[in-house]
């Protein structure tokens, strides 16, 4: 039999070292670090930073236990840790609750413009977004500060007598989060409100609905996977971030990230318990995105 | 046109997008405006004036800046033109083939380094570095932000090499193009708004970047962000904010170009 | 004069499978030179996949592809001297007209000066003309199909593909077209191989037809001898509509045949050969072959009930009841001899030809 040409698509016989590059760049430089780090985890401290490479389990009992200060007392449960871990899951699910308070009704209302005012509204979500993160907390801090423009202009029309007291406090690090995060939610939620097919709605209003039951009943469960996407999107984010709280919380409203960058700067670190903190977290992430895929997937089959 | 009675208008959600915006551009707003106070106190508006502008330039801390601006910016440069390159080739290699098995295992791959919370890839790739004793400063800072901007440059380009159909290909093919042809007269002109605007992200990625750089960055190396940040941990100076103002205007600069570019590409759209 | 033309494509013994799906079940079939070759059939049934694997997108799982006698299977399709009219066109975005045009007459190597004349000559041959610097989104849906049309012709193919290319268009440019490509395949001598679903198109421009249902290929002919001849049921339904009536032979002589079709429903056609006495047959008799006569004129004449009526302005389509609860289609032309629609209920006579029915034996 004659050798019959082969159909495949023009890049197909290329595709390994297409791929190549990615797989060494992403290979070598995160996941090979990644899992030095578990190791790390599991190693013994030195006192001025770095490991010994002895196995322990200190890290991770240090996160959990309290021995005292020779290690030598009985174990009794040790909540800084926890508390920090806690701490940061609320803060990070109130930024979420009130990115979705604003962002939904933003980006619902943004898709229901006509399409040039569409893209000019979108656009104005975008800019902060591309905007330095460093300097968008920044500048919130100046904003909100006890002699900052807020306090002083409110001062001034004899609406308070004293400074709000915003900085250093829950509430700012959580306004922070929000700040940093509120376009992560208006796009994904725009992008599946943009998709939503409006004879839906109509044919509801046909069928007797008045419009906040075709919202709750129509419209919502049909772009429920953009509201998921844009809830994790901002969740994420806000349980590892290390900006807001710093800048905005001060020493008492430790967050995460606030706690692993602790251990590595200068020398009063300890490298195997930052180690495990960042496992820790890095699980809660791929748990929290483990639960989202199979959400989605879920929500695409029926 | 939208009929009152319409769930496109519900009320009070117009109130609320205003506010939205509101937030997101009060403090950028607030800062810029006084970043052209004449009074060293910063909370009292004491006039106009360029005097911190000028000092940014030739004041006692510029040429700490400058030499921030310039790593920010050639960092910037590079990595974004590596992970460009890079991802260009994967979405190539993952779009533009016959399906195969583990390509979703390669969209995750991907996609990794924005999954990974950034603090947690700024530990793995401190370790990683001081484990392969790599000497911290410029190199280490533009070797961990090719691998973070990869999955920014990856995601405009699949997205444009998925929208250009299979068909454009076959027609190419059949009108007796080789494969670098293909490549060269059909492929890279189509790709190419989603190749600018992979580009621009990673750059603007890269430049934002602070938690990751100030862990690999080493003693003596600063980006801008690790500078400024450095700056204000002593108060916000007015210095500062005419600094993030010009950055702010780099920024917003980027994003016009992109969104004119994307303005263009739906006027020119594929059919 | 059959056997003295040359053939173009000649599919022997082809089959094909997408994994387990067989898509082509051993397709045999010669097409001529400069024949305008239509594969018509319901979407899924194979047709484009066969215009796919002569072009070259999809390979062949058993048998051959010949192209004038000679092998090319082994070819990748930018060496196959064959061209595609896509469906959506597949005009590239990014090119002017004349660059489309000219693209596959640089990939091919030719001169410039040569692609600048063949360029012209053919934006000339579908008055494309003024629209040559003109991006693809900028032409309308007619003056698309044309740049396609002319952009495959333009490198002188030996034979020219067309997968569906009108079905984009709205009905008036269709019709408009269809003269048009038909013009065209005469001045270029190419052979076309078009590929439609849509049955009044094949017969409007086709030499030959190939009827193709589920991966098979039904019937080969022309226009009239499948609309008249249709070879099995599949055939009959698809292409026009048709009555199609089970019945069983009563009665066999030289001259003619009959059939009975209920109790006191007989009706005769023609003497066909080698029919049984009692063999149990499908008989099919088409709408517009039916004549509605007054029910006196001859006594032995069928005769019906209208039941449903629909006026469909060039004809009217009825329903008719006849003896033995049988349901008849007819067509009843609104033409020379204008008169009323026929009311329902009304008693009526029934005539038809001997020749024009159709026997398939089941």
């Amino acid at each position: 039999m004659t050798q019959v040409y082969k159909q495949k698509r023009a890049f197909d016989s290329l595709r390994i070292w297409l791929l190549l590059p990615s797989w060494v760049t992403i290979g070598i430089f995160l996941l090979i670090p990644v899992g030095l780090m578990l190791v790390i985890s599991f190693m013994t401290k030195e006192f001025r930073g770095g490991v010994i490479w002895e196995l322990s389990l200190a890290a991770y009992d240090q996160f959990l236990f309290d021995r005292g200060l020779f290690g030598d007392e009985p174990p009794t449960i040790q909540w800084t840790y926890i508390v920090i871990f806690l701490r940061s899951i609320v803060q990070a699910a109130i930024a979420t609750f009130f990115c979705l308070l604003i962002g939904f009704p933003t980006a619902f209302f943004i898709a229901t413009r006509d399409s040039r005012n569409r893209t000019f509204w979108i656009f104005l979500v975008t800019v902060p977004y591309w905007v330095n993160l460093l300097i968008r907390t920044v500048s919130l801090k100046f904003l909100i500060r006890d002699n900052g423009p807020i306090n002083e202009f409110m001062i001034s029309l004899g609406l308070i007598s004293e400074p709000l007291g915003l900085i250093n406090t829950n509430l700012a690090v959580q306004l922070g989060l929000f700040y940093s995060y509120l376009p992560f939610m208006v796009l994904p939620i725009y992008a599946s409100v943009e998709r939503f097919n409006f004879t839906f709605s109509e044919a509801a209003a046909d069928l007797y609905a008045d419009k906040w039951s075709t919202l709750r009943r129509i419209v919502l469960p049909i772009v429920a996977p953009g509201i998921a996407a844009g809830c994790i999107l901002v969740f994420i984010p806000s349980l590892g971030a290390f900006l807001a709280p710093d800048l905005l919380g001060g020493a008492k409203n430790f967050m995460i990230g606030s706690l692993i960058e602790e251990q590595f700067k200068g020398n009063a670190g300890n490298w195997p318990f930052g180690a495990a903190a960042s496992m820790i977290l890095l699980t809660m992430v791929l748990i929290a995105l483990m639960l989202y895929t199979r959400q989605q997937a879920k929500s695409e089959l029926t | 046109m939208t009929l009152a009675n319409s769930v496109r208008s519900i009320p009070g959600f117009s109130i609320l997008a205003v506010l939205c915006l509101v937030i997101l551009y009060a403090p950028l707003l607030v800062v810029m405006v006084y970043s052209f106070n004449d009074s060293v106190s910063i909370t009292i508006w004491g006039g106009f004036s360029l005097r911190w502008y000028e000092q940014i330039f030739f004041g006692l801390e510029a040429e700490k800046f400058q030499k921030a601006a310039w790593n920010s910016i050639t960092i910037a440069f590079m990595a974004a033109i590596v992970s460009t390159t890079i991802a260009f080739s994967a979405a190539v290699g993952v779009v533009r083939t016959s399906p195969f098995k583990g390509k979703n295992l390669n969209i995750s791959l991907l996609s990794l380094p924005i999954m990974v919370p950034e603090i947690v890839t700024a530990v793995a790739t401190l370790i990683f570095f001081s484990m392969i004793s790599f000497k911290l400063g410029y190199t280490s800072i533009l070797v961990a932000h090719i691998v973070f901007c990869i999955p920014f440059a990856y995601l405009p380009i699949s997205a444009r090499i998925q929208s250009i159909e299979k068909v454009y290909e076959e027609a190419a093919l059949d009108l007796y193009a080789n494969r670098k042809e293909i490549f060269r007269s059909i492929l890279l002109p189509l790709m190419l708004p989603g190749i600018i605007s992979g580009f621009l992200l990673a750059f603007i990625i890269s430049l934002d970047d602070f938690i990751i750089t100030s862990f690999v960055k080493g003693a003596g190396v600063e980006t801008l962000p690790t500078a400024i940040f450095g700056s204000i941990k002593q108060g916000i100076k007015p210095d500062i904010m005419a600094l993030s103002t010009l950055l702010l205007l780099v920024s917003t600069l980027f994003v016009t170009i992109s969104y004119f570019l994307s303005r263009a590409d739906i006027k020119n759209k594929l059919n | 004069m059959e056997e003295s033309q040359s053939v173009a494509i000649e599919f022997q013994k082809v089959v094909k499978k997408f994994g387990n799906f067989t898509a082509i079940h051993n397709a045999n079939l010669k097409i001529n030179d400069n024949e305008f070759f239509t594969l018509l059939g319901p979407s899924g049934c194979g047709k484009t996949t066969l215009l796919r694997m002569v072009a070259g997108f999809e390979d062949v799982t058993e048998g051959n592809i010949l192209l004038f006698g000679q092998k090319f299977m082994h070819l990748p399709p930018n060496k196959r001297s064959v061209n595609t009219v896509f469906q959506q066109y597949a005009l590239f975005p990014h090119m002017t007209v004349y660059e489309n045009v000219a693209f596959g007459l640089r990939m091919k190597g030719w001169s410039k000066g040569n692609i600048d004349t063949t360029v012209r000559e053919m934006l000339d041959l579908v008055r494309l003309t003024p629209f040559a610097e003109r991006k693809p989104n900028q032409l309308s849906g007619g003056q698309q199909q044309r740049a396609a049309l002319v952009r495959a012709i333009a490198p002188k193919p030996k034979v020219l593909l067309l997968d569906e290319p009108l079905s984009a268009l709205d009905l008036k440019l269709r019709q408009a077209m269809r003269m048009e490509l038909k013009q065209l395949q005469k001045e270029t001598g190419i052979t076309f191989v078009f590929v439609t679903h849509d049955q009044e198109e094949a017969l409007a421009m086709s030499d030959r037809i190939a009827v193709m249902s589920e991966g098979v290929i039904q019937q080969i002919g022309k226009a009239q001898q499948i609309y008249e001849g249709p070879k099995n049921e599949i055939v009959a339904k698809f292409i026009g509509e048709t009555n199609i009536l089970d019945a069983s032979v009563v009665g066999l002589n030289k001259e003619e045949t009959k059939y009975r079709i209920a109790e006191d429903f007989i009706i005769t056609g023609e003497s066909v050969e080698g029919l049984t006495k009692n063999q149990n047959v499908k008989i099919l008799l088409r709408p517009e072959k039916i004549r509605i006569t007054p029910l006196n004129v001859n006594a032995t004449a069928l005769r019906g009930v209208i039941e449903e009526s629909m006026y469909l302005g060039t004809d009217t389509e009825y329903q008719v009841k006849v003896s033995g609860g049988v349901i008849l289609k007819i067509r009843d032309q609104n033409g020379f001899e204008r008169r009323e629609l026929i009311s329902l209920g009304s008693h009526i006579g029934l005539s038809f030809s001997k020749d024009s029915i159709r026997i398939l034996s089941s």
